[in-house]
Order: C-alpha cells, then sequence, then structure tokens
C-alpha cells in the first residue's frame, strides 16, 4: 500500500516498529500532492526542499531508536494563519502576501517537538471569515471544501496530508471536514494554546484539526495535551442527548433524513439516546455570535483597515465596517448573555456523555463563491464547548457528518464517544482521489 | 421587524453614511443592517441580575 493512504494511527505504528520510514511518509505524500492539487488546490505553500530535510531528521533519530511521540515522522499540513517561522503566512490576504514569520505559533513549535514534520500552508479563506479560497471539495470538485479552513479539510480528505490544522470561530473546522468527509475536531476553549495563529475574534478563536480517523484525533489531542485524563473506559456504549428543534427546523430534509438514520443505528447498536430540550436563551446565539464577532473582528483590523480597506475583499470589508458601530454596551451585553447561554447549555448536557446534532444544515453547496453556512457549529464556538463531526453517510454523492458536543474540558471523553459513533457508523474511510462529474 | 429595530437601524445606516458617505455604505448596508438587527435584539433581551453569571451581581451578597 501507498503510504499516503495510511491513517495517522495506522503510519505511527509503522513508523515505531521501524516499518516505515518519515522519510519514505514524507515523500509519498508530496508526490500524492503533485498529482491532486493541480485539481484541489488546497495548499498555499509546500516546499519540498525543508519537508525532506525534516523528515531525514526524524528517519535518523527513529533509526537510533529516538522517538519523541506518536506524531514522530508524521507530516502535517497547517491552516494559513498559523505563523511559521521562516516560512510564508499569507492569511489568504494580498495584505500579507509576502509575510514571513520570525517564530512559531504555540502549536507549531509543540508540533515540532513532538517530531512532527510541517508539510505545508494549506489554504483558508481571506483572514478565516467568508471570502472564499480556490479549494475544491475532493468529493465533488464543482462544490466548496467548506471554509474557512478549507485546505486543511481537503488535504486530508484526499490523502495529501494525514492531520492538518485550521481553526474555527464559527464552523471553520467542523463545516469544511463534514463537507469533505473527515474527522474534524474543535476544543474546549483555549484548551490549545491561540498563540501565534492570526486572530479573527478572539474570544471566540479555536485551534482545530482535522483526521481520517478519530483515533488519529485522539492521538494528537493527547500529544499536544498529555496532562488531560483518559476519561472512562472505551468501548462502551455512550448515552446520547439528542437536539432537534433549532437544528430540525433548520437543516435540508435530506440532512435531517440523514441523521436520523444514523441515530437509527447508534440506538441499533446499543447507545442510549434521549431528545434535549434546548433552553430559551438558545435562541440567542445568533446575534450575540455575531454582535461579538463583528466588535471583535473590527478591534483587530482596525488599524489596517483605516489604512488598507481597498485591499480587503467585499464581504470583509462590510463586516468589519459594521462592527466598527457596535456600541461597547452592546458588545458587553451580548457577552453577559453569551454567560447565560453556557450556562443554560451546560446544565441540559448534564448527565450525558455527548449532545448531537448534525454537522452541517447542508452538504456541500455547489460552486465557489461561498462556503456555507456556520450555523450549526456556531453555537460551539460561542459557548466554547468541545465538538467533532465524524462522517456518517451521503447524500447525493457528497458526504454528511454527526456532531457531537462535549462537557468542557472533557474533551478526551467526547473522543471516546465519537470513536464508538464511528465505529457504528461504518462510514468507507480511506483517502479519496478527486471527482469531478 | 418592529418600530424600534426599524427606527434603530435606520439611525445606525445614518451614523455609517455620515462615516463614510453614501456610495460605500450603498455597498456595505446588508452588513450594516445584519449587525445593527443583532445589536438591538441584544439590546432587548433581559438579564436577571440576581442570576446572570458574568456580572455576579447577587443581591443578597449585598
Amino acid at each position: 500500500m501507498e503510504p499516503y493512504r495510511l491513517s495517522l494511527s495506522e503510519a505511527a505504528r509503522l513508523i515505531r516498529d521501524g516499518v516505515l520510514t518519515p522519510t519514505r511518509y514524507a515523500e509519498s505524500l508530496l508526490d500524492r500532492i503533485e498529482r491532486v492539487e493541480p485539481t484541489v488546490e488546497a495548499w498555499v505553500t509546500v516546499d519540498r526542499g525543508r519537508v525532506l530535510e525534516a523528515a531525514e531528521a526524524a528517519t535518523r533519530e527513529a533509526a537510533e531508536g529516538r522517538f519523541r511521540s506518536p506524531l514522530h515522522g508524521v507530516p502535517v499540513g497547517l491552516k494559513d494563519i498559523y505563523y511559521t517561522e521562516g516560512v510564508r503566512t499569507t492569511m489568504g490576504s494580498p495584505l500579507y502576501a509576502g509575510f514571513v514569520p520570525g517564530q512559531d505559533a504555540d502549536v507549531v513549535g509543540d508540533l515540532k517537538r513532538a517530531g512532527a514534520i510541517v508539510l505545508g500552508k494549506t489554504e483558508t479563506t481571506e483572514f478565516a471569515f467568508h471570502d472564499p479560497a480556490p479549494t475544491r471539495n475532493p468529493w465533488n470538485t464543482r462544490h466548496t471544501p467548506g471554509g474557512s479552513s478549507s485546505g486543511s479539510a481537503a488535504a486530508v480528505s484526499c490523502g495529501m496530508a494525514p492531520l492538518a490544522f485550521g481553526s474555527q470561530t464559527g464552523g471553520s473546522t467542523v463545516r469544511p471536514a463534514s463537507y469533505c468527509g473527515v474527522v474534524g475536531y474543535k476544543g474546549t476553549y483555549d484548551l490549545l494554546s491561540r498563540g501565534g495563529i492570526y486572530p479573527l475574534s478572539w474570544s471566540l478563536d479555536h485551534v482545530g484539526f482535522m483526521t481520517r480517523t478519530v483515533e488519529d484525533a485522539l492521538i494528537t489531542l493527547k500529544t499536544l495535551r498529555p496532562d488531560l485524563s483518559d476519561g472512562p473506559p472505551s468501548g462502551e456504549a455512550p448515552k446520547l442527548g439528542l437536539m432537534a428543534g433549532y437544528f430540525k427546523e433548520n437543516a435540508d430534509a435530506e440532512v435531517w433524513a440523514g441523521f436520523e438514520a444514523a441515530v437509527g443505528k447508534l440506538w441499533g447498536e446499543g447507545a442510549q439516546v434521549t431528545e434535549v430540550r434546548m433552553p430559551e436563551s438558545f435562541r440567542m446565539f445568533p446575534d450575540v455570535h455575531r454582535v461579538i464577532m463583528s466588535a471583535e473582528t473590527a478591534a483587530v483590523h482596525e488599524d489596517l483597515f483605516r489604512e488598507h480597506a481597498d485591499g480587503y475583499r467585499p464581504y470583509m470589508r462590510g463586516f468589519i465596517s459594521s462592527g466598527l458601530l457596535v456600541p461597547a454596551s452592546a458588545y458587553l451585553r451580548a457577552q453577559r448573555i453569551r454567560g447565560v447561554i453556557m450556562r443554560d447549555v451546560a446544565q441540559a448536557a448534564g448527565g450525558y456523555d455527548a449532545l448531537i446534532c448534525p454537522s452541517t444544515q447542508d452538504t456541500a453547496p455547489e460552486g465557489q463563491h461561498w462556503t456555507g453556512s456556520p450555523s450549526f457549529n456556531a453555537p460551539w464556538s460561542l459557548t466554547g464547548l468541545p465538538s467533532v463531526t465524524v462522517p456518517s453517510s451521503l447524500s447525493g454523492g457528497l458526504p454528511l457528518g454527526l456532531q457531537l458536543i462535549g462537557r468542557p474540558y472533557g474533551d478526551v471523553e467526547l473522543l471516546r464517544a465519537a470513536a464508538w459513533c464511528e465505529g457504528a457508523l461504518e462510514f468507507p474511510g480511506g483517502p479519496r482521489d478527486p471527482y469531478t462529474p | 421587524m418592529g418600530d424600534g429595530e426599524k427606527d434603530y437601524v435606520r439611525m445606525v445606516a445614518e451614523t455609517a453614511r455620515g462615516m463614510w458617505g453614501e456610495e460605500t455604505v450603498q455597498g456595505i448596508m446588508s452588513h450594516i443592517e445584519a449587525t445593527a438587527k443583532a445589536v438591538y435584539r441584544v439590546d432587548c433581551y433581559p438579564l436577571d441580575v440576581s442570576t446572570e453569571p458574568v456580572t455576579k451581581v447577587r443581591p443578597e451578597a449585598g
């Protein structure tokens, strides 16, 4: 089997056993990128020489029996808002076209110390917001891969990387992961450091990453946060709280039908599934999220925007302008209501291993003019609760995802519940060859 | 949209025109309206200071 086809955990095992060298693994992924990238356009920067140099160093260490972590020798994609020392970081904006950071983002430093190899920088929407990247969805290249972590999702989906990092302020990790049929996880707020990642809205921004299996996500999380407890024993059927209400009302018919079918499978395999009534305050999340995000985004960009408004694309320009008009009292009131929503949702989630709902309201929209709605993910960016999408089935040839939401800092338990669901749903894994109808 | 919300959106749009001019505001009016509506609804949402967790005001603590 070509190494690029391996999941992260399979590759890590083979590297540890001396069957696969990091150099051979990196070469296979670089060759895959060369073949697939012209169709998918997931990468901003891939420096073959730099990748192979790092892979050879990891190979030498492995030959000496030195393994830094389970990610030793594993190549990783990074959304192009993660600062990378000596490697161009564009934020998806012409305003940063030539920007080369002098240091790594905290997570990037942690990955390097763990022996991971920076494979390259992946495409993002402009400043991780709305205006699309050129990336196409490997399941159907006429459709968006979602955003804003567009390149990371597409790269993992078609086997160009076993692991790629994104970010999430609304739905920028879980949505593209779902649209591209991979696992996408964003942690409890600030569980993974945002240091050195270009902000969009600091109190909503989360680190997220994509893999092809939940086990791969768990390995990554445990490598970056070895202090996290293991949680309950794996393998037990989870107790799940099904959220209908808002999600049922706003999901496309085929998405809700797919979700119900997935729930039927989980129930059939022994999961306890009961419906959860969402609290009254939950209805406020879209307005609260918008007020906070527009004000913070305006604050992040205010100085640059004053000098270079024409350097921004139209949607971003309008959003920043609207945020400049938000009164301070409204921003603070939104933060207070956010506190109410967080408290109420945490109470509703009590007693469950995870809450569940569809990962997106639709399948990946056709065209490249927008990246889809974050409306099913934004509540978890607002509340800071950990969330993960697991591919569940196909509708019209495009993936659907099951979204699981956990308790604050219950990230490991959440991923264990997700792993159980992944086993029950039996979505066909493996890298996807890009398909153009 | 109620009268209060309409009035608030109108006021914000006027402020925007004063800051950036009519032509610029025409191009971004959908954003200004959407954010102004959200601000209005946030302002109208009742907060119970005795229970809301951010300010942590507790009458009995006084």
